[in-house]
């Protein structure tokens, strides 16, 4: 299993730009992994595919986690706190979100879409497909085109480095 | 990297795990060993991560939706219809749909808002909007490169807003800028409660106060604790750091004259006493500055001494000037519009711009929203006139990102020799990126290492965010000047220019060892945020303050002479050491190390004090206006130190100091004391 653990790392680290939650989130898998080694080995699962795919399950959890943990900051301290005029970090982070919500725009509708579908409705590439009655490879070259479209336009604004 | 193309396609499918095991291999062992994909993959999962998150915080599903359910139940009812679907008409209704929806729910969550479209040209900024709960529906993505696309000469629609309240009768509202209201305090409202406003001054807050509308300052200052005084027999080095700021002078000055008492946390007496030039003689041998002396009664407590140790810095003829290689990064977002702001800095900056000779360059750089390259360096006046006048104000405020770009540029057209420089002039309020104070330092602790200076010019009143802009200036190799009126800004860019552009040493730090013999106790005036530990002075890696050409530094001590029968507080005594005392009748030794300005290493100027050398002298004028200064900042803090200080006696004495004062400063200063004076009652 230590084999794997730098590659998985590796892996989420890339993903979440933390190496701190991406420690938390390998363990996490090998937590899930520990619970299911029956099931595993009764199936004849093959073992790296299974602990890549949960990393990364476990790296979306964390990331839902945080923003829903962020946004609920958020309100609550608009409730508690009228007065804090020089929460810099929320009135920065609305206005990144009213820049990014702007940027959209420079998609086509149907880029949109496929964002949509995957980061708000978290479908599988598969599922989009399904959606749109497209093949899976349609799906990943437009999220690809469409990420790399909104990024561009994100960055020449400054909104992204 | 020969597949760089097509791991590129895969990296989004990466990051979401998509991709098959042998994609995965591939795509992993590609990024071991390629950048470029790994800085493509940052970037998608930088984007991915803040439109989740976008979407995840999206006040309102509807305009989502919208995107999400008619294009696919068109195209999978009617294939036919699918080519519509593309045509750029029903793509505007559909982004409009969406934009109104927006405004309709920010609308109505808090306020009916009227539009009014009237010609205004007094006010110049976007009309932009923000409300707690509601997001902004529009921002002009133009805007965030305003000042190319700027046409001046055809007046504008501008909108002019009137709100009224509708259920929220708790409403506050805070402006933070108005214009010849004091310290930008308050709100204009009529007695209906009805409120006009220019939009981009507006904020609303909810609020459990009722009745009228208090006033409101989002000024920041950091705390100042005086100095206290220091046993010399167990203390007997102080050691600071040397501060050529005048900004808080400049501020105070603002308060008063806008009939308010400066907060004491504003009153750095340091950056006031340096606010004014002192009569020390000019340095003639091989360092860039020469090291002066005084002592007298301490004007506020008469049983104490008052030390002042003065730096003179050698003056540099204009043409005699390196080159500059100067990058203005301005602030043009929207806090900047309003006249004490935008267009003083522009008349500030074409003051700068006039002196300037044929060999120095100029490049801009605004940033608002977004930075961005307005002027490439150029030597060529009228471009850089030109691109002055077309600044406009509007949007937030991303500091962060233009501090960099300033940087990059500045290093890009690096000139060996030359005086490198960025001038930031903003009112300091960055709130996009990189905005907290110690992000901020440590970024700008970073790009000090690159040989470019910094100047950092604060403008503006009511959001003014001191304390940002002097950590920027003190950790940046740097300096910092208050602009509150264009006389200001001649002082500091024309008359001062060589001291404000132009370093001479640098890491320039104090340090005086004191005769428990002849000095009992001692107190350093001011310099609180420059104070340094004892093993920092002869420690060439940590910073200290820049000393510009001509400049001149002032430190003031008060002293309780070893004969004074005054008790002062001291440490127990030590167990294990004993502490033996040399002969010597000497006062003190003030040590300096300085570095040349793109030098590594210090050097050490030592000088020592003979109390005999001043005894028979009659105080001169500069310890004495000085003194009357630094009684002043100790009234306006109302320290604990303050003895029998009183606004009577800084009067006197700074009138009978005054000298030739050819510019008047000292007059405008006395005029200021008479004010405080007044308002003090």
């Amino acid at each position: 299993m230590e084999q794997y653990q730098s590659a998985l790392l590796r892996y989420a680290t890339r993903v979440l730009n933390n190496e701190d939650a991406a420690q938390d989130v390998v363990q996490e898998a090998f937590i899930r992994l520990h619970g299911n080694m029956e099931k595993i080995t009764a199936r004849g699962v093959q073992l790296k595919g299974w602990l890549f795919r949960t990393t990364h399950n476990a790296a979306v959890d964390y990331i839902r986690k945080e923003s829903r943990r962020r946004n609920l900051h958020q309100k609550q301290s608009k409730q508690a706190e009228p007065f804090a005029t020089d929460s810099d970090e929320q009135r920065n982070s609305d206005e990144r979100h009213a820049l990014v919500m702007q940027h959209l725009n420079v998609l086509k509708p149907k880029e949109r879409e496929v964002l949509v579908l995957r980061l708000q409705e978290e479908m599988s590439y598969k599922e989009i497909a399904a959606v749109l009655k497209r093949s899976e490879g349609y799906v990943g070259t437009l999220i690809h085109t469409a990420t790399k479209k909104l990024s561009q336009s994100l960055r020449q604004a400054g909104v992204v480095s | 990297m020969k597949n760089c193309t097509s791991i590129e396609k895969k990296l989004t499918a990466y990051l979401h795990g998509e991709l098959n095991e042998r994609d995965f291999q591939t795509v992993e062992v590609h990024l071991e060993t390629c950048e470029a994909c790994r800085t493509a993959l940052e970037a998608q999962r930088a984007t991915l991560a803040l439109l989740g998150e976008t979407l995840e915080a999206a006040p309102s599903p509807a305009e989502l939706t919208a995107w999400r359910f008619i294009p696919s139940r068109v195209s999978a009812h009617r294939p036919t219809f699918s080519d519509y679907w593309y045509s750029p008409q029903l793509r505007a209704a559909l982004v409009t749909g969406a934009a109104c929806s927006m405004l309709i729910f920010v609308s109505l969550s808090l306020v009916v808002v009227t539009v009014v479209k009237k010609e205004d040209k007094s006010f110049n900024a976007e009309a932009t909007f923000n409300a707690p709960e509601a997001k902004r529906p529009q921002m002009k993505l133009k805007k965030l490169q305003v000042p190319t696309s700027v046409d001046k000469s055809k007046p504008k629609l501008r909108k002019r807003v009137v709100a009224k309240e509708v259920r929220r009768n708790e409403m506050e509202i805070q402006m933070p800028e108005i214009q010849g209201v004091a310290g930008g305090l308050g709100a204009v409202a009529d007695s209906e409660g009805d409120i006009s406003f220019s939009m981009s001054e507006i904020n609303f807050f909810g609020s459990k106060r009722s009745g009228g509308l208090p006033e409101f300052n989002t000024e920041q200052y950091d705390r100042i604790v005086d100095n206290a005084f220091k046993d010399s027999m167990q203390n007997p080095l102080s050691t600071f750091s040397i501060d050529v700021d005048r900004a808080a002078y400049a501020n105070v000055r603002r308060f008063l004259n806008g009939n308010q008492l400066p907060p004491p946390d504003a009153v750095r007496i340091e950056e006031m006493v340096n606010y004014f030039d002192y009569d020390y003689p000019q340095p003639t041998g091989d360092d860039p500055f020469v090291v002066s002396m005084d002592l007298s009664e301490c004007p506020w407590n008469t049983e104490h001494q008052l030390a002042l140790v003065g730096l003179q810095g050698v003056e540099i003829e204009m043409k005699d000037l390196p080159p500059n290689n100067l990058v203005f990064l301005l602030d043009v977002s929207g806090s900047m519009n309003s006249p004490g702001k935008l267009p003083l800095l522009k008349s500030a900056m074409r003051l700068l711009v006039d002196q300037l000779r044929p060999e120095d360059r100029v490049s801009i750089v605004v940033y608002a929203g977004a930075a961005g390259m307005v002027l490439e360096p150029t030597a060529h006046k009228e471009k850089i006139l030109e691109a002055i006048n077309r600044l406009n104000a509007g949007g937030s405020t991303a500091g962060g990102a233009g501090i960099e770009l300033a940087y990059k540029t500045a290093m890009d057209h690096f000139i060996e020799a030359g005086n490198n420089r960025v001038i930031l002039a903003t009112d300091g309020d960055f709130n996009v990126g990189v905005s907290s104070d110690g992000a901020l330092t440590r970024m700008i602790e970073e790009k000090r290492e690159s040989g470019v200076f910094l100047t950092v010019l604060g403008f503006g009143t009511g959001n003014y965010k001191d304390s940002k802009m002097e950590k920027l200036a003190d950790k940046g190799n740097g300096n910092y000047a208050y602009i509150d009126d264009i006389l200001e800004a001649k002082k500091v860019l024309v008359t001062e220019m060589g001291g404000t552009l132009v370093t001479i040493a640098k890491d320039v730090k104090v340090q005086i060892e004191f005769n428990p013999a002849v000095v009992k106790a001692y107190r350093l005036i001011g310099y609180e945020n420059r104070v340094l530990a004892k093993e920092d002075f002869a420690d060439d890696t940590k910073d200290a303050g820049e000393l510009g050409a001509g400049h001149t530094v002032t430190a003031l001590y008060e002293l309780i002479l070893a004969d004074s029968g005054e008790k002062i507080s001291v440490a127990g005594d030590l167990k294990y050491q004993v502490t033996g005392l040399v002969e010597s009748d000497e006062l003190m030794t003030v040590k300096l190390r300085y570095k040349k300005p793109q030098g590594d290493t210090s050097k050490l100027i030592v000088r020592s004090v003979q109390v005999a050398d001043y005894q028979s002298l009659k105080p001169s004028e500069n310890i004495c206006f000085a003194g009357a200064v630094a009684e002043f900042g100790l009234l306006l803090r109302n320290s604990e130190y303050k003895g029998i200080a009183n606004y009577g006696e800084v009067i006197r004495r700074a009138k009978n100091s005054k000298g030739i004062d050819e510019e008047g400063y000292r007059a405008e200063f006395i005029r200021l004391v008479e004010k405080a004076e007044l308002l003090a009652q």
